[in-house]
This record gives C-alpha cells, sequence and structure tokens, in this order.
C-alpha cells in the first residue's frame, strides 16, 4: 500500500494501460434525487487520462439508474446506531447500487479479452467508504494483476482510515482537472456498455467551464445521443456575478438546442444578479432549487425577492409544481425548531415546495473532528444528524419534523399546503390549530 | 326454432355521472333480490350491471389478486360543472379547470355503450319471441337520477314496445321527480302494490317506490354476471329499519317508518354459509343501522366465529357504526398481558331472571311482582385464549380466582357502581407478577375484531355539542364517548393510527363555522389517522331538504345539483361567515381546499400519518409557528 500524489501515480500510467475507473455502490440512510447521480470526477480523470496517458479508459458505475431513473436498492447494510447524551437512535442503512455479484459477473466474462491493469476507485466524501472492502477485495479476486487505487475525497482527507481499506494506493490530493471537460463518451465504449448491461447516460452532468464553447460542443454531442436534460454540477453557478453562467446562457440560447436544464444545486442565491433567472428561464431552465441563504440566522429577504419577483410574479409561464423549491438546512448547531418551522412555511409560501437537506459538518472543521472522534467517521452522513441532541433537538423530533414537512410538501390538486393568504379557511385553520396546547 | 312465450326482463343498474365515484361495494344488490323474485314469478332474465368494476370492460387493466384494487372503474369526461350553481358545460379534453369547476364524469359504461350491446342482445333474442320485454331499472342516489332518464330512453329505443319499472332509493325519496322528469307516463305506485299478473298495470310503465316486500328477504342473483365477471364478495342486508329520526337522515322514509326488521338467524346465517361454499369470502355489511338489533347481530358473529367451516372469512361494514349504541352493548372483559398487550382470556358478567314462581292472579299485581322479582347476576368464564395456562381455581357468583402460567393468582370481583350496573374489578392487580389488567370492552367491539371486520368507520361527523343536538343526534356521540370506543377499539387489537379506523367528518352544511369543521377533522386525525371527509348532501324526503326548500327553489336547485361533491350550500354558507367575518374573503375554492386538507391529514410517511396534532414539541412549535404566521411575501405581491 502506497499513499501517493496524483501527480506522482499519473507518472505511472502509460499508454499501454488499462484503467476501469469505478463508481462504487454506497450504504446510507436515504438517498434523495438518485437518478441524478453521475461521476464526474471520473468522468474528468477520463479525459485527462485518455490526453495526457493515452491509456484505455473504461468504466463501472454502479449507481447508473436504469431506464425508469431507479437504482437497485437493498436492505443488507449494517444499521447506524448513534448515541448522543445516552440517547441511542438507530437508523436503518441500504446499499445502494447494482448489486456486486451482478456487476462482475459482466466483468468476470470480458476479462480473458480485456484485463485491466489499474483500478481506480472514487469517493464522493469521506463518510461513504463502507463498501470500498468489499469491492476492493472483489476487484482483487477477479483481476489479480491489477493495482487498485482509490481517489476522491476519503484518501485525501482520511489518509490513515483509508489505509484500512486493501487498496494498493491511495492518491492523497485531487487531480488537476481544470482545463478538462467529463468524458461522456466512455459510456458508449463497447466494454463500458457492455459492463452496464446495454444501459448508458440518462442525463449530462456538466461543469461551468471558462470556456463556454467547450460545454456547448459537449451538449451537442449528447443531443446526438438523445439526451435532453443537463445539470451544472457546481458548487455556486451564480459565482463570479453570474459571469460564466450568462455567457453559458447566452450560447445556448444561440444554439437553440431544446434542452432541459435543471437548477439542482449550486444555486447560490445571494449571488444571483438582476435579470439572470429570467434569463434562465429563457435558456431552457425547468427547476429551481434554490440553496438556503441566511444574513444571520434569518433568511435573507433581498436574495428570496429577486428569485421571487422574476420566476414566480413576473414570470408568465408556470414552473411546474414541485420544480420550484427551497432548501432548508436542518441539523445545524444552532438550529431552533420555532426557526425551522417559520423558515419551512415562508419558503413554502414563496416556492409551493420545501426540501429539508440536513447538515453535515464541513471536512476537517472543529464539528466534523469532534463527530469523528465521538461517533465515527460514518457518522458524518447528514442523514443520522451528527449535531442533534447537542443542539437540543432529538433525532425523534428530526424524524418528527420531517413528516410534518413532508405532510406540507405533499401535492393535492397539484398544490402544496397553502394556508397563507386572508382567505377564510386559511385564518380558521390557523385559529384552530392555534388552539391546541402549545408547549415551548 | 324455440317459441318462448315467456316474459323477459332486462335488469339495468344504470352508469352515473359524478365527479367522484367510489366503485367498491356499489354491487345494486336491490336489483339483483328483485331478479331473484322475477326469476320466480317465471322471467327470463338478462342484467346489465354498468357500475361492476369486475366488469370485463370496467376499465382495469388485469384482474389484480388484490381484492382492495377494484375501488374504480373506468370514467370519461363528460362536462364541466360550475361549483354550488346550476352551470355545466360541454368543454374540450384539455380544457384547464378554474379553481371554482370540477369535471363531471361518466362512470362505468357509457350509455352510447349499453345501447350498442343492446341492440345486439335485441338481434340475439329475435328468435325467442317474448311476450313482452320489461326493463327493470334501479335508481341509488337521488343526485344520480340523469342517466337513469338517458338509460330509459335509450332503452325506449332499441325496444320502442318495452315497458319500464324503475325502483330503488331515488323513485323512493322523490317520486314525485321521478314521475314528471323522466320522458315517460308511468304509473307510479308503491312497492307493496305491485302486482305481476295485474294487466292494467303491466301494461304501463312503472315507477316504484319502497320496498317490494316480496323480494326484500331473496337471495341476490349473483349467477347473472359471467363467472369471469362476477364480484367477488357480497351484500348482507340482516335487517331494515331505524328507530331514530336524524334530520339529514332518509332511513323513516326509505323503510316506511321506524320500525326495525331482522331476518331470522337462521336465515342469515344459511346465506352466509352458502355464499362461503360457492367461494365468497368477503361479505359487506349493509344496514340503515348496523347496531339496531345488537342481539341478533352478535348471535351472527358468533355464529360465525363457532363455525369452523367460515375460516378466512372477511366482513367490511363500510357504512360505519353507530358509537353510542355500540358503547351501550354489555361488556367482555379482557384479561391481558400488559408487555405484549395480548388477550390471555375473556369473562363477562350473566344476568338471569329467576323463575316466576309468583301466583297473582292480575295484571297489576303480576307486574309488581315482576318488578320484585330478583335478577341473579354471575361471572362467567368465556373463553381461555392460552390453550391451557389460564385456570379456574375458585368460583363463586360474585368472584372467580384464576391462576395464570403457574404461580400467578388473579381474583375478579363483582363491583356493583353508582348507576347500578355491575361491573368486574381486578382486586390483585398489583400483586399481579406477569404484568396482568383487566378491561371491559363492548362485547360487539370484541366480536367484529374476532370475526374478521378489516376495517371500522365511525361517524364522528362533529365534535360540536350544538351542532349534533340541530342534527337529532345528541344521543349519538360525543367526544367521550367517541374516545371510550377508541380506547376500546384498541384493547381489542385495531391499530388506531395505521387507518384500520376512520372517521366521517362532515362538511358543507349551512350554519357550520370552518373553524368547528378543522376541529374536528384534526381531532379525528390524531386519534384514527384517518380521516374522511364526508360533503353535506341535502336528501330529498328529509327534515333537512325540507328545511332548506326555499333556498333550493330560490337557486333552481334540480336533484343533480343537490350533490355534496358540489358545495350546494355554498352561497348560503359565504353569506353566513360574510357576516361574521367581513374582514375574510371567502370563495368557492376555499372549501374544495379544506377538502383536500383532510386528504392531505392523511398522508403516511413511512407507515404513520403524520400528527400534526401531537402533543409533541415538535407539533406543538409547528402549530404556534403556523397560527402566528405573517405572510413573507405580501410586500411583494
Ligand atoms: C351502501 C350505502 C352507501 C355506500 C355506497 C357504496 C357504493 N359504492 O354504492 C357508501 C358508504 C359509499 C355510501 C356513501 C354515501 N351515501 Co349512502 N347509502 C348506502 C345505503 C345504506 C344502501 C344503499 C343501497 O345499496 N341500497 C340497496 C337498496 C337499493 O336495496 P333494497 O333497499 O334492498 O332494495 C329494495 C327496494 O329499494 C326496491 N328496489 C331496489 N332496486 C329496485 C329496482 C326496481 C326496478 C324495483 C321495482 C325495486 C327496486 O326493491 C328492493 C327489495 O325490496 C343507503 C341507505 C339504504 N338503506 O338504502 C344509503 C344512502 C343511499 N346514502 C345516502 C347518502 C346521503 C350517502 C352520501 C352522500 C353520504 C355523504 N354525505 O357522504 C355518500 C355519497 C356516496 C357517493 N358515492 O356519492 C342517502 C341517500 C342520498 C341520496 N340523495 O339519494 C341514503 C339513502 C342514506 C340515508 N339514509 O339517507 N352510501
Ligand atoms: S343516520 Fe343512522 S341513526 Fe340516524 S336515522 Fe339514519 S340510520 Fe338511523
Amino acid at each position: 500500500m502506497e499513499c501517493i500524489p496524483s501527480q506522482s501515480w499519473l507518472q505511472k500510467i502509460t499508454s499501454e494501460d488499462k484503467v476501469l475507473l469505478i463508481n462504487p455502490p454506497i450504504q446510507e440512510v436515504r438517498y434523495a434525487w438518485i437518478r441524478w447521480n453521475q461521476p464526474t470526477d471520473l468522468l474528468i480523470l477520463s479525459s485527462k487520462l485518455k490526453n495526457e496517458a493515452g491509456c484505455k479508459v473504461e468504466l463501472l458505475d454502479f449507481m447508473l439508474p436504469t431506464e425508469s431513473g431507479r437504482v437497485p436498492m437493498r436492505d443488507l447494510a449494517k444499521a447506524k446506531e448513534v448515541r448522543t447524551k445516552n440517547i441511542k437512535t438507530t437508523y436503518k442503512a441500504r446499499t445502494y447500487g447494482l448489486p456486486l455479484e451482478e456487476a462482475t459477473q459482466q466483468l468476470t466474462s470480458i476479462l480473458p479479452n480485456w484485463t485491466p491493469t489499474h483500478i481506480v476507485i472514487t469517493t464522493m466524501t469521506t463518510y461513504w467508504f463502507e463498501t470500498l472492502r468489499p469491492v476492493i477485495s472483489y476487484m482483487k479476486t477477479i483481476c489479480p494483476s491489477a493495482q487498485v487505487s482509490i481517489m476522491g475525497a476519503y484518501p485525501v482527507y482520511e489518509t490513515d482510515h483509508a489505509m484500512r481499506m486493501n487498496a494498493d494506493y491511495l492518491i492523497t490530493d485531487y487531480f488537476d482537472t481544470a482545463e478538462y471537460c467529463p468524458d461522456f463518451e466512455v459510456y458508449s465504449g463497447e466494454i463500458t456498455k457492455f459492463l452496464h448491461n446495454g444501459r448508458t447516460l440518462l442525463f449530462g452532468g456538466l461543469r461551468l467551464s471558462d470556456n463556454s464553447a467547450n460545454a456547448i460542443e459537449q451538449i451537442k454531442s449528447l443531443r446526438r445521443q438523445n439526451i435532453r436534460d443537463f445539470v451544472f454540477f457546481e458548487s455556486n453557478i451564480f459565482r463570479e456575478d453570474c459571469k460564466p453562467l450568462l455567457e453559458m446562457l447566452t450560447a445556448l440560447e444561440k444554439e437553440k438546442l431544446s434542452i432541459n436544464l435543471h437548477g439542482l444545486c449550486g444555486l447560490e442565491i445571494r449571488n444571483a444578479t438582476e435579470g439572470i433567472y429570467t434569463k434562465m428561464l429563457q435558456a431552457g431552465y425547468r427547476s429551481f432549487f434554490l440553496e438556503y441563504d441566511l444574513d444571520n440566522t434569518e433568511l435573507n429577504k433581498d436574495s428570496y425577492r429577486r428569485a421571487y419577483l422574476e420566476l414566480v410574479k413576473h414570470n408568465s409561464g408556470r414552473i411546474s409544481s414541485g420544480n420550484l423549491a427551497g432548501f432548508i438546512m436542518i441539523g445545524t448547531a444552532e438550529d431552533e425548531l420555532e426557526r425551522l418551522f417559520r423558515h419551512t412555511l415562508n419558503l413554502l409560501e414563496m416556492c409551493g415546495s420545501i426540501i429539508p437537506k440536513p447538515f453535515t459538518p464541513t471536512i476537517n472543521s472543529e464539528k466534523y473532528i469532534e463527530v469523528k472522534q465521538k461517533h465515527g467517521l460514518d457518522k458524518l452522513t447528514p442523514h443520522v444528524f451528527p449535531l442533534a441532541v447537542d443542539n437540543g433537538i432529538t433525532r425523534e423530533e428530526y424524524m418528527e419534523f420531517y413528516q410534518h414537512t413532508s405532510f406540507l410538501n405533499e401535492k393535492r390538486l397539484g398544490q402544496s399546503f397553502d394556508f397563507f393568504d386572508n382567505h377564510y379557511c386559511s385564518v380558521a385553520l390557523k385559529r384552530s390549530l392555534g388552539k391546541k396546547g402549545m408547549m415551548i | 326454432m324455440t317459441i318462448s312465450r315467456n316474459k323477459l326482463a332486462i335488469l339495468i343498474n344504470p352508469p352515473i355521472y359524478d365527479t367522484q365515484y367510489w366503485a367498491r361495494w356499489s354491487m345494486p344488490h336491490g336489483l339483483l333480490k328483485i331478479a331473484t323474485w322475477l326469476r320466480y314469478e317465471g322471467y327470463d332474465l338478462k342484467l346489465y350491471d354498468c357500475l361492476n368494476p369486475y366488469g370485463e370492460g370496467s376499465g382495469i387493466p388485469e384482474r389484480v389478486a388484490d381484492f382492495e384494487s377494484y375501488d374504480a372503474v373506468r370514467k370519461q369526461k363528460k362536462s364541466v360543472v360550475v361549483l354550488a350553481s346550476t352551470e355545466e358545460r360541454e368543454e374540450q379534453m384539455s380544457y384547464k379547470l378554474k379553481p371554482n369547476e370540477k369535471w363531471k364524469y361518466i362512470f362505468g359504461l357509457p350509455p352510447h355503450e349499453l345501447e350498442d350491446q343492446l341492440t345486439n342482445y335485441k338481434n340475439s333474442i329475435a328468435r325467442k319471441k317474448y311476450k313482452s320485454v320489461e326493463f327493470w331499472i334501479t335508481s341509488i342516489m337521488t343526485y344520480w337520477w340523469e342517466s337513469t332518464r338517458d338509460v330509459i330512453e335509450l332503452a325506449l329505443r332499441v325496444f320502442p314496445e318495452a315497458k319500464i319499472r324503475l325502483g330503488g332509493i331515488y323513485p323512493t325519496l322523490a317520486p314525485w321527480h321521478a314521475e314528471k322528469k323522466l320522458g315517460i307516463d308511468p304509473l307510479l305506485m308503491k312497492g307493496d302494490k305491485l302486482d305481476l299478473n295485474d294487466e292494467a298495470q303491466m301494461d304501463r310503465h312503472l315507477v316504484i317506490y319502497n320496498e317490494v316486500p316480496a323480494a326484500s328477504n331473496l337471495d341476490l342473483a349473483t349467477d347473472l354476471y359471467d363467472d369471469k365477471e362476477r364480484p367477488p364478495y357480497t351484500i348482507l342486508t340482516t335487517s331494515r329499519g331505524c328507530p331514530h329520526i336524524c334530520s339529514y337522515c332518509a332511513s323513516n322514509v326509505l323503510n316506511d317508518g321506524t320500525k326495525v326488521r331482522t331476518r331470522t338467524f337462521e336465515d342469515v346465517i344459511a346465506e352466509i354459509k352458502d355464499k362461503f361454499r360457492k367461494n365468497t369470502r368477503v361479505f359487506c355489511f349493509y344496514e340503515d343501522n348496523l347496531l339496531m338489533k345488537m342481539q341478533e347481530f352478535k348471535r351472527i358473529l358468533k355464529a360465525v366465529l363457532a363455525d369452523k367451516s367460515l375460516q378466512g372469512i372477511k366482513i367490511y361494514a363500510p357504512e360505519g357504526i353507530e358509537i353510542g349504541v355500540a358503547l351501550s352493548d354489555r361488556k367482555r372483559y379482557l384479561l391481558k398481558m400488559r408487555s405484549d398487550k395480548s388477550i390471555l382470556a375473556t369473562l363477562s358478567i350473566e344476568t338471569v331472571e329467576e323463575q316466576d314462581t309468583s301466583s297473582a292472579i292480575d295484571i297489576y299485581e303480576a307486574f309488581k311482582e315482576s318488578k320484585r322479582r330478583t335478577k341473579r347476576t354471575f361471572i362467567k368464564f368465556e373463553e381461555d385464549l392460552t390453550h391451557g395456562a389460564v385456570v379456574i381455581k375458585e368460583q363463586t357468583d360474585d368472584h372467580i380466582v384464576l391462576v395464570v402460567g403457574d404461580d400467578d393468582k388473579v381474583v375478579l370481583r363483582k363491583a356493583i357502581k353508582e348507576n347500578g350496573r355491575t361491573d368486574l374489578i381486578y382486586e390483585n392487580e398489583e400483586q399481579s407478577s406477569l404484568g396482568l389488567y383487566l378491561v371491559g370492552v363492548p362485547e360487539i367491539v370484541y366480536l367484529m375484531r374476532l370475526a374478521g371486520f378489516e376495517k371500522i368507520y365511525l361517524p364522528l361527523e362533529t365534535i360540536k355539542k350544538e351542532t349534533n343536538a340541530r342534527w337529532n343526534r345528541s344521543w349519538n356521540s360525543n367526544l367521550s364517548r367517541f374516545e371510550s370506543l377508541l380506547a376500546a377499539l384498541e384493547e381489542v387489537g385495531f391499530d388506531t393510527r395505521k387507518q384500520n379506523i376512520n372517521a366521517f367528518v362532515m362538511f358543507g352544511l349551512p350554519g357550520e363555522d370552518l373553524e368547528e369543521i378543522y376541529d374536528t377533522a384534526l381531532y379525528a386525525s390524531e386519534r384514527v389517522g384517518s380521516v374522511i371527509p364526508m360533503l353535506f348532501t341535502p336528501v330529498p324526503s328529509t327534515d333537512v331538504y325540507e328545511q332548506y326548500r326555499p333556498y333550493i327553489e330560490e337557486h333552481r336547485f334540480d336533484l343533480h345539483h343537490l350533490n355534496g361533491k358540489l358545495f350546494p350550500f355554498f352561497p348560503m354558507l359565504r353569506d353566513q361567515m360574510k357576516m361574521k367575518y367581513p374582514e375574510y374573503e371567502i370563495e368557492i375554492a376555499d372549501y374544495v381546499r379544506v377538502e383536500s386538507f383532510m386528504q392531505r391529514i392523511n398522508s403516511k410517511i413511512n407507515g404513520q400519518s403524520v400528527n400534526i396534532y401531537a402533543d409533541t414539541k415538535v407539533a406543538s412549535t409547528f402549530r404556534q409557528t403556523y397560527s402566528e404566521y405573517e405572510s413573507f411575501i405580501k410586500e411583494w405581491v
């Protein structure tokens, strides 16, 4: 086992090599929006490897959804038990992704003709490591000659922990991929396609590159494969005063590509500039999931107002039900139920849908280290609410909060809970609910 | 060539026009009884049940194994109705509804297809030369009368010589309407006057109201369904009539008074066994008031339970059981284990009158004597459910000592309560090493659980006392009774928050306040997790209908407008509420919202319905936050 910086690792790869990239299955308590999963880092690495090392690259994506957007899920995972201040909560966990036996069946059958020399497994977070060991042993059994490497957040930040996974290399920093785009073609390669039983991409997950022409080229090529849906995987699509986004939207409009864009992540609304939402609507954005934006502890009225005016009030069309939503972060150290509910109602009133997003501390922050020491690395998944209890809200209470938000969110006659106006049906409901005993 | 001089009866359960329809339990059992009767009278029969979800053309894609899936029939858009008005118009399929509109659909076999089928049938029987062809048509809800009219019209188009016989609930509750509005010139008559041998009658079209007594207790002629289409359940009616006169209910008109009649016990059991033998597993009780003849009903349940050959039976009572009546039943005492809630044994207190030994001669003396006569009450050990772990050690009329397991001694003693009733007390409960306790529940509830009742429907209707009084229903429910019944249901093993128990909540009624509707719905949702909105429908012939007749006439409402789903009383409600709360807006769309709110509180998350009325910190914070909520966007709008 060797810990190795990305640059040195790259130098080991030659044009003779055959690299198999793996997006592993994961164990988790919940997995929302599984259909929007795409191993962008692997796809970019594929571009880089093909270009710099000139080697052959194939992909085994355990999380590739079926045509109906589903990813297999099984109840095999070990339950996650967390105990804070002597209150124990057990979360049922599941394994998401193609079962190992099924995936390797395909792989075994092509091994005589195509034997990888390197296997690279990616990790999206530091706490999704539980499936790595079985995947690695399996790979080592069926292709004993391949060198297995782990890349991504886990070996970079949790190198010591990752040493237990029996890999040959731990890549301890991120590849420099600034100038590369994701290699979607890899999905259409004969071997990769075979590994996925003929399934291929359902959507394109792109980066807002500085060079929009590149991205447009990619979109065009995906359109030729009949892919219509696109997402920009970006932590802030409004960065740099929306310049990269604007450029992209302008280019897209010129091309008249008739695509659907989905604003699922990175809509950091405080950086949104005037008119940007309108422009997004024109360019084919179908959904807008607004990131939670606070000004101290309260909702940042300015940013929400801008979104509301452009997306609801002055938007002549209507964004279909559920496609305009506000995220609300829950599970932070500062959580207060009253505020969470107030913000929930605010966002619901404004967007018609809310999405609770459980919080996990940023890597290597003080809280991160604390949780890791107290509960173990795997308990950093936000779905077990690592900071609960200590923040005055129990895990059961978070469950109940979820129930309340689902109740509010549920669509009836195309509407979620909408009793906010001055109609008597809203007023009477407020009165009725207000009468029942209150605590606090 | 066969020459028949028989009479032919074509029996029709028409399709219906409505905005919503729940097709389960819709078997036209009145008509099927009529069919049996006509068969005895020598008729040839042909059935068209246009609402059969099990029919080939029902629109249910394939035969699903799950019985519960058959709650819908095919539907197609017919027109757009404007709520609370008489406005109705045809629209393109793609029309987008306004908030005050609903689609009116044709549910079941559409009339033109029925006409085609009748035409084919006519050709197929051309050689039979029937002496006469008669259409026997049933009509269920008064507000579905339009499809009855259309079916009559098309029937006469295909068989111009045929005679119509219309019966069922619509002609019974609104004979004055059925006489005039159906495009025929009928003879209007009561069911008991119907005489199949009276030529003068038979030559006319007939609109028949009330029961046809000769048919009332007959079997259902389910053999008229094709084997593949026959519903897998049957409807059981064991009694008719109800002694109460709730002001919105038509029971006393339907049954010609408030007398309750029950079929004989032997008759009912014979029917159940016969159907079960022929592979019907699901039985659905339709009664005006299921529990009104409690003893008879219990006797039936006990017989079903005791009969090994009826194992696997499933029983439903979708009309609901009256709360007050259920609670008035004598108690069955359950000896239970606290840890797992299991029932170990059951007991009851039996009362028998002492033999009459008096020699009083005159009636008055005899009466006084009977008052004096003592009743003997004693504890009855009903059943040991542990296969021998509960043993009676000692027993007198007043107490019983049981030993459970090896050494848990249970002393139960009779006690007279303040109200004079006898109760059973667990004397040494604190000493129980197994953690046993005793609870008394209405026996009927216990039997219903044992007999396999799948779901319980409770007419909670409103938690407001005044409203119950206004409906002449003070005897029925009030909160504490509802609570007691729920507690009993829980003790016998119903899971109240998993939607095994459903509470009807009434709304759409003049004089109501939405706040009161919410109070009731939220309370019900907290307690049972499943609320079924019951939209108020003024039923012709009832007190409520008469009371609002001026309003109905003023708005020119015909019967089909008086359908709860169209909120016929909204204009009145709006005026009432505007007077009370001039500062708020109120529109018909608000009522649609309240209706969908009731469905929303039933939503289940991880198998549990949400409980926004709970006493937990989360629920109460939600309530507080919402009730103090200030609009976030009002300045931007
Ligand atoms: C079962 C039932 C239901 C079931 C319906 C199931 C279904 N899928 O159809 C459920 C629980 C869903 C239900 C709901 C409602 N119901 Co309801 N329900 C009944 C009930 C108990 C039985 C109906 C029935 O099938 N009767 C069978 C009859 C037709 O058979 P029978 O009496 O043995 O038949 C004899 C005679 O009628 C006659 N006969 C019958 N057919 C024919 C045909 C011919 C040709 C002849 C000659 C004679 C004849 O001869 C037979 C032998 O004597 C009646 C009360 C009652 N006692 O009838 C109320 C009743 C029909 N319901 C009523 C009401 C108000 C409602 C609701 C509106 C309540 C609410 N507010 O939500 C809802 C609306 C539902 C809807 N779909 O719109 C009212 C009537 C309403 C109206 N305007 O017509 C009734 C009368 C109750 C009452 N006591 O007031 N209901
Ligand atoms: S509502 Fe029930 S109790 Fe009241 S009259 Fe009708 S059948 Fe009887």
